[in-house]
């Protein structure tokens, strides 16, 4: 598909009874195959193609894998299951080596996954469903709207996070994991609903949508079709950053021991190792400290790399090109950049 | 046309205004007159154009005339009604505003920023379908889609139809504007310099492509425009009348040919001087006293343009002139009245 | 300086007393897989107006920024493009260093582009503007802050008000004229602009290119006036070049080619232009559409499009050919564009010719 101007007016007058020359169907199968091709296929092509992107997606996919699949299967962590205190890379039957109480390692580090992977997902979804609601709604509807929501979020954003935490998660002492991550995001959505509220207030200008707006369009309908899908960039690298928070903040909590150790979570482990079993005084425990480290470093690694590159995903014209639907040119014909350069 | 007009305007005013100061305490808000007392019909199947500087308020006229700008005087009327009446709920004729407001519809001029990236064509194009007529199925609306878009030349339809606007070109993407605007079978399209951003040699397509819609889905246009020979062009083809606008007023009207083969104010004359064309005949010296338009928050007084008029005389200083009617136009200048003091009064010097 | 290839063939196209020369430049990205200009050999005569002409996508921005060897990154410009200094000295624009290019650039050769707010500091007074120009190309400020009066007075400002003032103060016609002012200050031999009229309105447009008229008596100046705008340029102008596809397609005297365009698109050019005189049912769009930059057509990019089009003009891209004293034109069968494509205004330039009548 070439992008050249078309051919010029049909000379015949113009009517709807005379029906068009292409053919109109739409059927099931159409709908799934669109279905499949907007949201799995092409955002996957776009993924790919850019090396950050295909590193954090398979990082990511990878600690998914290990908390779905591995964890259904591998064995789960007792004490006494094994030799105590062996050292990681030396029996191939529990390779990341065994705590002094004789757990396998591994075991422990794939069974807390599932739980930071519900923690980390509920405390985005949280965050920045909560911006994008709040965000949206204040930039669009303006005036008395506009105050009272930015002026809840003012509130919000003034209030200590890691004080307030830690007194909800002290007083609250929850274990369900999507619990503990939507307390640990409370305040983490006002600073980026301010930021979707600026993006808005310029997109509610744009000619399409006061186009929609004369259409008669409703509000709510424009914020979905017109403004959400167009913050999409935005809001997809906050999402994946977002949950990056949730992590580092939650290691931190589990390891300074707000959080009750009765789920099991990296920093657990990272806090056993160095009270417990003194990981930090001699070489031979290190593996203890060292291991659930570059669990969590590794995950976030992935997930960072990943927000590089989701942004592009909301990109029509990246999607497209990618997909071999066009050549998209710019006026003077020169070429987009490739993937990867700018 | 004996028929009621579509849309009328009376002494409409649109006044902005800016605060000063800090916080607004202080210093008087300033005004900017953007429309200051505008009367003017649109009849149906019209063709309105507006011409003029910019800031001489054409745009805001343009948007008020269709409802996306309330005025803050004078009335707009859809029809005999006081549309702003049925929007409050105090009109006492049967009228929806949810009507009102489907019927005038509006083409931007950036023809890029006038359609979502993120949306393809049929869907962009399905939406004032669903507005106007929710109950087709969506296959009657793709036949609808398909056939609007095949008749504007962009062929197959169904190719185009699932592309996204970056896939087109500037003059399709305009083309896909009117279409949009069209499937709301609007009374009015607003066409704010919709040919504006586009290459020369498809302006006058794309303006026999606006005409050549408007007997199927029986609509009118204001059409505004900056370039007097794009006016012209669109006018005369739909048998309109031209409005020519200077500081928030409309100072001449009337058809096409006539307007610009005998103006009868001497801003039109400016005008025409203005608009480059191909007789390469020495036009002479600028016309007006002055370069720069005055600034709209402090219009001149009397009659706004006699700070750059080359015919401007002292009366023009004190006195605003009513709108004379001579032949079919109509023109805000003492020097359409014989017997007015204008002819006695001592020439403006600088 | 004489031109290269045959005296009669390329007379229109080159010239006695040439201030820039430009042979076989062209603009390429991806390494020479793509050009975004092609092939151009032009003389910019000594005291001219020159209006180059083309749509968007013709290639003419990249002419003008190649006189200032500008094209932005990853575009490379090859070719010759020299300039002639009143003086006598003769540069090689391209070979210059960066340096060296630098001051050349404002000094003998200044550039304006559309949309005059871009090209300003918004944190900067405009007197600012001036002073800092000044300063890097080390005049004097005062004798240069004079001429800067003198120039703003020519250009109908208020010189005080406007020097004071911030850019973003101004009206659009006013930065466009200070912007002007500007480019003029170092007292360049060249003003090269590029849509300089484009964002403003009729009267301001109109009004700039009377003093763009009477800066160039003035200060004996080259202007070399880029615009998409055939009609806006026409009367300016001495000289005109089309540009299409990234090519010159004609050069001439502009009101020999008002009179008598030779290229078929110069022609359809001029009818699919709405204007005030010509009778409203011969104005023609025209047929077929723009070239494809990525895929431009074998032979005559325009040949899809043209009337007159052959096998020749099919398979190998024409060469100028003389079609009057000072005037080329790239086309084989120029000799039949003026009974096959028929200009819509010709009335009126037979009435112009004959009477002296108005043009009302």
């Amino acid at each position: 598909m070439k992008r050249t101007d078309s051919g010029s007016v049909s000379g015949t007058d113009f009517s709807f009874e005379k029906g068009s020359q292409s053919n109109v169907e739409v059927t099931w199968n159409d709908r799934l195959r669109d279905f499949w091709e907007e949201f799995i296929y092409k955002p996957g092509l776009v993924a790919w193609d850019d090396w950050r992107t295909r590193i954090g997606a398979t990082i990511t996919l990878f600690f998914l894998f290990m908390g779905t699949v591995g964890a259904y299967f591998y064995r789960q962590p007792s004490t006494n299951q094994v030799e105590r205190s062996v050292g990681p890379f030396q029996n191939p039957d529990y390779i990341l080596g065994t705590t002094p109480l004789g757990e396998d390692v591994l075991a422990k580090i794939i069974h807390a996954t599932p739980d930071i992977l519900i923690m980390i997902t509920a405390g985005a979804v949280w965050a920045t469903g909560l911006a994008l609601l709040i965000g949206v709604l204040a930039g669009y509807k303006g005036g008395l709207t506009d105050r009272a929501l930015t002026s809840m979020s003012d509130v919000a954003m003034s209030i200590p996070g890691l004080p307030l935490i830690m007194v909800l998660l002290v007083t609250v002492q929850p274990t369900n994991p999507a619990i503990i991550g939507g307390i640990i995001t409370i305040n983490y959505w006002a600073g980026l609903g301010r930021g979707l509220r600026s993006q808005v207030l310029t997109l509610r200008d744009e000619p399409y949508v006061e186009a929609s707006r004369t259409m008669g369009v409703g509000t709510l309908r424009i914020m979905f079709k017109d403004i959400i899908p167009n913050l999409m960039p935005f809001v997809l690298v906050n999402f994946v950053n977002a949950g990056r928070y949730v992590i580092f903040q939650a290691v931190a909590l589990y390891y300074l021991g707000i959080l009750p150790s009765t789920t099991s979570n990296w920093g657990i482990l990272l806090n056993q190792a160095v009270n417990q079993y003194g990981a930090l005084f001699s070489l031979d425990g290190a593996y203890l400290v060292f291991i659930p480290t570059i669990a969590i470093l590794l995950l976030t690694l992935g997930l960072i790399l990943l927000a590089q590159g989701t942004d592009r995903i909301f990109n029509p014209r990246v999607r497209t090109r990618l997909a071999g639907e066009s050549e998209s040119t710019d006026e003077e014909g020169n070429e987009q950049p490739a993937a990867g350069g700018f | 046309m004996s028929s009621q007009p579509v849309l009328s305007l009376d002494g409409v005013e649109v006044h902005f205004e800016n605060q000063r100061g800090l916080m607004g305490i202080g210093q008087e808000p300033e005004t900017v007159r953007a429309v200051d007392g505008v009367t003017i019909d649109i009849e149906e199947r019209d063709v309105v154009s507006l011409i003029g500087e910019s800031g001489c308020g054409k745009t805001t006229l343009g948007k008020t005339c269709i409802g996306l700008q309330r005025p803050t005087g004078g009335t707009v009327e859809y029809r005999g009604h006081d549309m702003w009446d049925v929007r409050d709920g105090k009109s006492d004729s049967d009228l929806e505003w949810d009507d009102i407001r489907q019927s005038l519809q509006i083409i931007h001029q950036d023809p890029g920023a006038s359609l979502n990236p993120n949306r393809r064509l049929v869907s962009i194009l399905s939406e004032p379908l669903r507005q106007v007529s929710p109950d087709l199925s969506k296959g009657e609306k793709r036949e609808r889609i398909y056939s609007l878009l095949e008749h504007v030349g962009m062929n197959p339809a169904a190719d185009f139809a699932e592309r996204y606007p970056h896939q087109l070109s500037g003059g399709e993407q305009q083309r896909v504007a009117l279409c949009r605007a069209l499937l709301m079978n609007p009374d009015v399209i607003l066409a704010d310099e919709a040919i504006s951003a586009l290459d020369v040699s498809l302006r006058v397509e794309m303006m026999d492509l606006m005409l050549d819609l408007q007997d199927e889905f029986d609509t009118s246009y204001v059409f505004i425009s900056h370039d007097l020979s794009n006016a012209r062009y669109f006018t005369e083809h739909g048998n309109g009348k031209i409005g020519v606008m200077y500081l928030g007023q409309l100072v001449e009207s009337g058809p096409a040919e006539q307007l610009i083969n005998e103006p009868k104010h001497p801003y039109t004359e400016v005008l025409r001087w203005a608009t480059p064309d191909l007789s390469l005949e020495q036009t002479g010296d600028m016309p007006m006293r002055k370069i720069d338009i005055p600034d709209p928050i402090d219009p001149p007084s009397g009659c706004r343009f006699h700070t750059r008029c080359p015919e401007a005389r002292e009366v023009c200083k004190r006195e605003t002139p009513e709108t004379y009617q001579i032949n079919g136009q109509r023109a805000a200048c003492f020097r359409r009245d014989e017997s007015h003091d204008y002819w006695d009064s001592p020439e403006l010097v600088d | 300086m004489a031109a290269d290839g045959t005296q009669q063939q390329q007379s229109a196209l080159s010239a006695e007393d040439p201030v820039i020369q430009m042979r076989n430049a062209k603009v390429t990205f991806d390494d020479g897989e793509s050009y975004v200009m092609n092939d151009i050999s032009i003389d910019v005569r000594r005291n001219e107006i020159i209006g180059v002409v083309g749509e968007s996508g013709s290639g003419k921005s990249m002419f003008a920024e190649s006189m200032l060897d500008a094209i932005p990154d990853p575009g490379v410009l090859t070719g010759k493009v020299e300039y002639l200094a009143e003086d006598g000295r003769e540069i090689d624009v391209l070979g210059l260093s960066k340096e060296d290019l630098r001051q050349m650039r404002w000094e003998e050769i200044s550039m304006v582009f559309q949309g005059a707010m871009s090209s300003f500091n918004p944190t900067m007074s405009v007197k600012g503007h001036f002073v800092e120009t000044l300063k890097a190309h080390d005049y004097e400020v005062e004798p240069g802050l004079d001429r800067a009066h003198e120039l703003l007075e020519d250009l109908y400002l208020e010189p005080d008000r406007i020097l004071n003032s911030y850019p973003h103060e101004l009206s659009g016609g006013m930065q466009q004229r200070a912007l002007i002012a500007l480019s003029l200050v170092l007292e360049p031999e060249v003003l090269v602009m590029d849509e300089p009229t484009a964002a403003l309105d009729l009267l301001m447009q109109r009004s700039i290119l009377m003093l763009l008229e009477e800066l160039q008596d003035k200060y004996d100046l080259t202007m070399v006036f880029i615009t998409h705008d055939l009609p806006l340029v026409a009367s300016l102008a001495d000289r005109l070049a089309i540009m299409y596809a990234f090519r010159l397609v004609e050069v001439g005297p502009a009101d020999e080619i008002i009179a008598n365009a030779a290229h078929p698109y110069t022609r359809a050019l001029l009818n699919a232009t709405p204007n005030l005189d010509a009778p409203l049912d011969e104005m023609r769009p025209i047929e077929g559409s723009g070239p494809a930059p990525i895929n431009l057509p074998s032979g005559c990019a325009y040949h899809p499009r043209c009337p007159l089009a052959d096998e020749q003009c099919r398979s190998a891209v024409p060469e100028f050919q003389q079609t009057d004293a000072d005037h080329a034109a790239a086309c084989y069968n120029w000799e039949e564009a003026t009974d096959q494509i028929p200009l819509n205004y010709e009335d009126m330039l037979d009435d112009t010719a004959t009477s002296e009548g108005d043009v009302a």
